[in-house]
């Protein structure tokens, strides 16, 4: 359930957001990267996300979660504890530094580094990041809110 | 209606094809089940604005009709980065436009990278979400990074 009720005025330097775990299947690897309905745009629901063969063509060593999807658990991780605020005043920015595969979990996290006043606003500077079970960083990267 | 370039001929400046796609519930529920979110509620049932809205993830996936160009890639292409802007929130049922472009290309440590910008609006014209991507073409034979 989305909590959604922090209130960016009261969250300090160095505050931790709640981490969230996802369980990363090839199930939901095919439901994210195998959308039938991005096939009119040149999109291939059989690709390196998908397939276990196209992932062995190119050298993977089994099908890759996308990057996209890995960022898509830090967007619900901000959305989980922002809520609407989110939407209209959320950025957030990232490289991704390892794959992930079917069976590896991700687990996000986010830190704030600075706040700063603009104004009547406050603005909340953040790192984030996503590892696996292991431990190792898989997508890193900076976010912000604004309200 | 993809095209296909080498990282040489595809030109800076290029646009993609216009994008324009209404995000139906079906197409919501599709992702709600990829993204597996504590958020579901929001895009299932109802928000905070009195209906389901759209997961960032369906906005940027749709949004970004990078899929109507394709950089050919011996080694495939993987995800290198994403950075967007949350501007708005959007509605289940919205039909939202979109439309993006490539804005920079380089080669770096032997992998061809393109930066592609794509801005997302809902059916007022009003922008939602403003994306900038970061592809990478690999060469033959370059392993991703499993850790």
């Amino acid at each position: 359930m989305t909590t959604g009720v922090a209130n960016i005025a009261d969250i300090e330097v160095g505050f931790e957001l709640p981490s969230l775990s996802w369980p990363m299947s090839l199930g939901h690897m095919r439901l994210f990267s195998g959308w039938p309905g991005l096939n009119k745009y040149g999109h291939d629901e059989v690709n390196q996300h998908t397939s276990v063969e196209v992932a062995k063509r190119l050298g993977r060593p089994a099908p890759i979660v996308a990057g996209p999807q890995m960022f898509a658990c830090l967007e619900e991780m901000l959305v989980n504890f922002f809520g609407m605020d989110w939407f209209t005043g959320g950025k957030l920015d990232t490289h991704y530094v390892g794959v992930l595969l079917a069976g590896d979990t991700i687990t996000t996290g986010a830190k704030v580094i600075e706040k700063v006043q603009e104004g009547d606003k406050t603005r909340l500077e953040m790192e984030v990041w996503g590892e696996n079970q292991r431990q190792a960083k898989v997508v890193v990267g900076f976010a912000s809110i604004t309200k | 209606m993809r095209q296909e370039y080498t990282f040489e001929d595809c030109p800076v400046g290029i646009e993609t094809e216009p994008i324009e796609e209404v995000l139906s519930r079906e197409t919501v529920l599709w992702y709600a089940h990829a993204l597996d979110t504590p958020n579901d509620d929001w895009y299932r049932y109802g928000s905070p604005l009195g209906e389901p809205i759209v997961p960032p993830a369906v906005l940027r996936t749709v949004g970004m009709g990078m899929r109507t160009i394709r950089i050919s890639a011996p080694g495939g292409n993987v995800n290198a980065g994403t950075a967007v802007e949350y501007k708005k929130p959007v509605k289940v049922g919205t039909k939202i436009s979109a439309r993006g472009k490539l804005t920079e290309k380089y080669e770096k440590r032997g992998k061809y990278y393109t930066v592609w910008e794509f801005t997302v609006r809902d059916e007022g014209g009003d922008e939602v979400m403003v994306i900038r991507h970061l592809q990478c073409a690999l060469p033959a034979g370059q392993k991703v990074q499993y850790r």
